[in-house]
């Protein structure tokens, strides 16, 4: 993770990279929590999770990890996803909600936000988080920005240039698109 | 009506001069006064506490923001020292300034 | 001389010889014949002897002498057929039937028969001395003409010792020949008829001696000395010790019959005749009662009567071979006992011997017969804990433990494991149960075996758990066969033997009082995941009764999950605020079960103490004016009639809650509570959960006073009966804001009061409630008139007012399925172990995973066969 984000750091215009500097002052409060109240969150996130049932999105702690999930959306109808399943990893930091979750694709999503490892640019992952966000508002915000991308500042460039001609893109959607392989 | 002297106990007349004299032992749950249930920090329930906290109540009070979003004071604490600028409500983005 | 020669041989040597010769032998033989008959007719005639011994010299001399032994012994196996044999078993000929000697058993007939067989044996014995000494002049007789021819000294002793062994042969070949059926019996009958006189005679004596001793029952006051009193050749022997005189008549029968070659028949008789005794005196001993040790004075009195007779009678028999009796000293043929010559070894080991056989025995016997009555022992327990002692004894020394854990279960099965026993017995013997055995069984291992069908059993009961937080909590209510002491709960006691651990732990001395036993239990530790102060107790392999019984229901989370619903139903019919017993209790959980387990129950607990502190600083913003309105004091109704249980409704578990119109009065001083409430803790404030609670009720009539406390729904029924006497079941429902059924259903409890009758309305069709104003107008309440306590009356139809745990049972298999399909959404598909560890690891909060591997696949399978998943090679994933 480190290695990619070293390579794609220069292709953010303006964001903030995934990894944030330390923040200029130290955080006694964050950093000593114990993990035990991340654990409480994150188990009443899966519970809210799992009770919910929003269609299109599912997440699943790791098998013995709590600290990392793995995420499935679908895109939405409507729009030139339709019909594909994506998954994700989510990894949780030891001061969250306090910091947001890493996030990215696991499998391929060509998409003007998504680079070919699967980083994502999207705001309330970086600078706009905010500890109201959980798991579930976090895969529908990715949920929708495959249908809404941010084409002004694209980590995948030849997407952004594609997006305006969505017969096309949905060609290169389907002729990239490799479905989840079970188990 | 009438009041049985002594004893703090209430006597509702009866049509033929009987009465009913009664000891109410009432149940009432306790509940804070916010529009949302769970604290949009922790997830806890308002009326629980935060995850640092054994009681719920007096122990771990909840905390109105200008903005009237409500957290559990222990929660917004944290959220905002761990902020490197201002910090903003987590519900709604606005800046934080706790409710005078 | 004594060469064996044949008849054939002797009439060859009679060919042989002249006529003066032959004439010679004839009359001699003639004469030696008339001779020994004569002498052996003779009853006790001893002059025809020196003819006799003439006789025989002339035939010798003719080397004749076998012809004259031969002869002899016939003539005398023939007297002493007539004789002895004959005779003496005439004497028994009215006893033939054994069974009548049972019948008769009357100290009388009892008399006659020991008579009898003395009388019998005495004559016989006199016969056959009379015979020996007959025989005894033969023996001379050869002899005498021995040493005229060849003075051979040894001669004399092989002859005599010869002929007398063929006469012993003969006599007993011929009592054995004639041998009738019931004689064995009628021996086993007199030493059985002795050995009771001489119990009941030395019963009297060693009662005197524990008196004198102080109950000092040391073995070695009881043993016999060497050379003691029973010594029958010590100088006792003829004194005043009525027992030394029983054992001399019964040694002189023994010697009698031994004479006779019953030697093996008497050791048989007397040893079954012990043994009878000693069964008896053993059942005699325990009986029914299970609280005193009989052990101790078994031992003691084996030691005191069988042993003490043993020890008399063989060093008289031994004693007896010094004696130059003719009788005596003489091997029997039957005899399976090496002789026992005049010694000090070999009485005492011969007695040793016994004192091990007779000891099996009796441990043996004592064994069978408590194991028999286990169940009644462990019902009795602890009272019954000598008992166990006793066992646990026997059973080291037998090693039959199989035997009861085959009994016990048996017995359990058919005892208690049945339908009409209470899930509170069953559950109290479980208990009961494991104590006991674990007296005697302190690894457990066979407690196991045995608790296993209990456990089993208890399982199939819905009302099991229920149950065992009872028994475990409550030290009142459950206990219905009241052994236990009032106010004791089930964990207080395994707290106190807890804490006496380890106090004992810091005595060095080893405590040997019942609380030994107990002091071994209780040292169940809670899942390694608990911090709990460790103990030192702990590595040791223990019988842990919190454990087994924890191991009935599975897991301790539905223990404590039921604890909390009890807790709740109890916590929220409480009028004041008094829960010291409760606190104590969950203090104990807490030991036991670790803190994070009863943290809820914790949250409740403190819901108490704080409502109790909030209630009353309430009540003491009354005399300050209200800043907000001045509704209540427009009421006239105070509100110091209002009290209040404040909770923290999501550390309780789920309450039902039922809509209620209290009457209006009630409603104000609610409100007004409340907003005192929100006054005081703001920014909280008040849910009220109006069909929760008590009311403590008064009803005046003209003529009387009742009180009861009720549900806060029966109080708002009888409070509408103030401004209406009469109501339609109909209107009654509407003004209280419950259906017509719950209604109806509910103020059957004023009716059986006898404070509301009921009648069908025939203009509505409808049922008619109507105030009974004085008891003249019914019978039902007639009399007692004074005030009466009612238990709080809300369970009547069996409904608490917290929701019960087969309900939370249903929301929690939602909620699994939910995380089966959100796991199997992201994972593809996934083995049934790796599900249920997935759950295991993920699904902790509110309803905490527990369940089975085999629980959790037959949700799977009820999955499957809805079509929400499919299996394929044992990999569950989602059906698309």
């Amino acid at each position: 993770m480190a290695a990619v984000n070293g390579q794609t750091e220069d292709r953010y215009q303006g964001n903030t990279p995934a990894v944030a500097p330390s923040p200029k002052q130290p955080l006694p409060a964050a950093k000593s929590v114990d993990t035990q109240s991340v654990l409480k969150r994150l188990q009443s996130e899966l519970m809210a999770l799992m009770m919910s049932g929003d269609p299109g999105i599912s997440a699943f702690p790791e098998e013995d990890n709590i600290f990392c999930w793995k995420g499935t959306i679908t895109g939405s109808k409507d729009t030139v996803f339709e019909g594909t399943e994506y998954k994700l990893s989510l990894a949780f930091p030891n001061d969250y909600p306090f910091k947001p979750p890493k996030v990215k694709f696991e499998t391929a999503c060509f998409h003007p936000n998504v680079d070919v490892y699967g980083n994502i640019c999207l705001d309330i992952l970086q600078d706009k988080w905010s500890s109201a966000y959980d798991v579930r508002t976090i895969l529908l915000s990715i949920q929708s920005l495959l249908g809404e991308p941010n084409t002004s500042s694209p980590l995948n460039p030849q997407a952004a240039q594609l997006w305006s001609n969505q017969e096309e893109y949905r060609k290169m959607v389907e002729k990239l698109y490799k479905p989840p392989s079970a188990a | 009506m009438w009041l049985l002297s002594g004893d703090a106990v209430v006597c509702l007349e009866l049509a033929c001069e009987d009465c009913i004299s009664f000891l109410w032992h009432a149940v009432a749950s306790w509940t804070w006064d916010a529009q949302d249930e769970t604290c949009g920090i922790c997830r806890m329930a308002f009326d629980g506490c935060c995850p640092d906290c054994k009681l719920p109540g007096d122990d771990c009070p909840l905390i109105w923001g200008s903005c009237n979003h409500a957290f559990h004071l222990h929660c917004i604490l944290k959220w905002v020292n761990s902020q490197t600028s201002q910090a903003h409500c987590p519900m709604c983005r606005r800046e934080w300034q706790f409710k005078e | 001389m004594g060469d064996a020669t044949t008849a054939v041989c002797n009439l060859g040597i009679l060919d042989a010889l002249g006529g003066d010769a032959v004439q010679e032998i004839l009359e001699s033989y003639a004469g030696f014949t008339s001779a020994t008959e004569s002498l052996l007719s003779g009853a006790g005639d001893l002059s025809v002897g020196s003819e006799l011994v003439s006789y025989v010299h002339r035939l010798c001399k003719h080397q004749l002498h076998s012809l004259v032994r031969d002869h002899f012994l016939s003539s005398l196996e023939e007297v002493f057929e007539r004789n002895g044999a004959a005779r003496f078993w005439q004497h028994f000929e009215s006893y033939r039937d054994v069974s009548l000697l049972e019948a008769n058993r009357s100290h009388i007939y009892e008399e006659e028969v020991q008579q009898v067989l003395c009388k019998a044996l005495e004559e016989i014995s006199l016969e056959k001395q009379y015979e020996e000494r007959c025989l005894f002049l033969l023996v001379d007789a050869l002899q005498t003409f021995e040493d005229q021819v060849l003075p051979r000294k040894c001669g004399f002793v092989t002859e005599k010792e010869l002929l007398l062994s063929k006469y012993q042969l003969m006599v007993s070949s011929v009592l054995m020949a004639t041998l009738p059926s019931h004689f064995p019996e009628i021996l086993r009958w007199y030493f059985k008829g002795r050995l009771e006189e001489l119990n009941t005679v030395m019963a009297g004596e060693s009662k005197d001696c524990y008196d004198k001793d102080d109950m000092d029952v040391d073995e070695k006051d009881k043993m016999p000395p060497k050379s003691g009193v029973m010594d029958i050749d010590g100088g006792h022997l003829h004194g005043e010790r009525s027992d030394s005189k029983l054992v001399k008549n019964i040694g002189k029968v023994v010697r009698d019959l031994r004479g006779l070659g019953f030697t093996s028949m008497a050791e048989d008789a007397y040893a079954s005749a012990i043994f009878l005794l000693l069964k008896a005196k053993v059942h005699d001993l325990a009986g029914d009662d299970f609280r005193t040790s009989v052990l101790e004075s078994i031992k003691g009195w084996i030691q005191a009567v069988p042993l003490q007779f043993l020890h008399a009678l063989l060093s008289y028999l031994g004693d007896s071979f010094n004696y130059d009796s003719p009788s005596s000293g003489l091997k029997s043929p039957l005899a399976s006992r090496p002789p026992s010559y005049p010694g000090i070894d070999a009485p005492s080991e011969a007695l040793v011997r016994w004192k091990l056989r007779l000891e099996y025995f009796a441990y043996e016997t004592l064994q069978d017969l408590r194991i028999a009555k286990l169940f009644e022992i462990i019902v009795d327990y602890p009272e019954s804990t000598p008992a166990i002692e006793d066992l646990k004894q026997c059973l080291e020394y037998t090693g039959q433990h199989s035997k009861l854990v085959e009994s016990f279960i048996s017995a359990l099965r058919y005892r208690l494991l049945t339908a009409g026993a209470s899930t509170n017995d069953i559950l109290h013997q479980y208990v009961s149960t494991i104590k006991a055995l674990r007296t005697i069984d302190t690894a457990g291992v066979f407690l196991e075996a045995v608790g296993e069908p209990i456990r089993e059993y208890l399982r199939g009961r819905k009302d099991t758990i229920k149950c065992i937080v009872t028994m475990l909590t409550d030290g009142t209510g459950g206990n219905s066969n009241g052994t236990g002491n009032a106010g004791d709960s089930l964990l207080e006691e395994l707290n106190r033997e807890e804490e006496n651990q380890e106090n004992s732990a810091l005595e060095d001395g080893f405590n040997t009082d019942d609380k030994q036993a107990w002091i071994t239990a209780a040292s169940w530790e809670p899942d390694p995941v608990e911090a709990d102060p460790l103990k030192g107790s702990r590595n040791h392999r223990k019988v842990d009764i919190l454990g087994m019984i924890v191991g009935i229901i599975g897991s301790k989370d539905q223990l404590v999950n039921e604890y909390r619903v009890m807790l709740a139903e109890k916590l929220l019919n409480k009028s004041d605020y008094d829960i010291e017993s409760e606190i104590r209790t969950l203090e104990l959980l807490k030991i036991h079960f670790g803190e994070s387990s009863m943290q809820k129950c914790e949250i409740m607990l403190n819901d108490l103490i704080d409502s109790k502190r909030t209630n009353s600083n309430i009540k003491a913003t009354i005399g300050q004016a209200s800043q907000t309105s001045t509704v209540s004091e427009d009421s006239g109704i105070s509100l110091d009639i209002l009290d209040a249980t404040i909770i923290s409704s999501n550390f309780w578990p789920p309450i039902q809650e039922e809509a209620l119109n209290l009457p209006g009065p009630v409603d104000q001083l609610l409100s007004d509570y409340s907003r005192r409430y929100t006054e005081i803790r703001t920014p909280r404030k008040l849910l009220w959960k109006k069909n929760l609670g008590t009311v403590k009720l008064e009803l005046q009539f003209e003529d009387r006073e009742v009180q009861f406390m009720v549900a806060p729904v029966h109080a708002a029924i009888i409070m509408q009966f103030q401004d209406q006497t009469s109501w339609t079941s109909k209107k009654l429902a509407a003004v209280i804001g419950l259906p017509v059924d719950v209604v109806n259903r509910k103020i059957n409890f004023w009716i059986s009061k006898g404070i509301i009758a009921e009648t069908m309305d025939p203009e509505s069709d409808d049922h008619m409630f109507t105030l009974v104003e004085n008891t003249s107008d019914v019978n039902k309440n007639s009399g007692d008139g004074g005030s009466c306590e009612e238990l709080l009356a809300g369970d009547e139809e069996g409904e608490g007012p917290v929701a019960s745990v087969e309900d939370q049972l249903r929301k929690e298999m939602t909620i699994y399925e939910k995380f089966i399909m959100g796991m199997l959404t992201n994972f593809g598909s996934m083995a049934l172990d790796r599900i249920h560890n997935t759950l295991k690891m993920f699904c902790v909060a509110d309803p905490t995973y527990d369940k089975s591997l085999q629980q959790l696949q037959s949700f799977l399978s009820g999955l499957v066969s809805e079509e929400k998943l499919e299996v394929r090679d044992g990999m569950y994933s989602l059906k698309k």
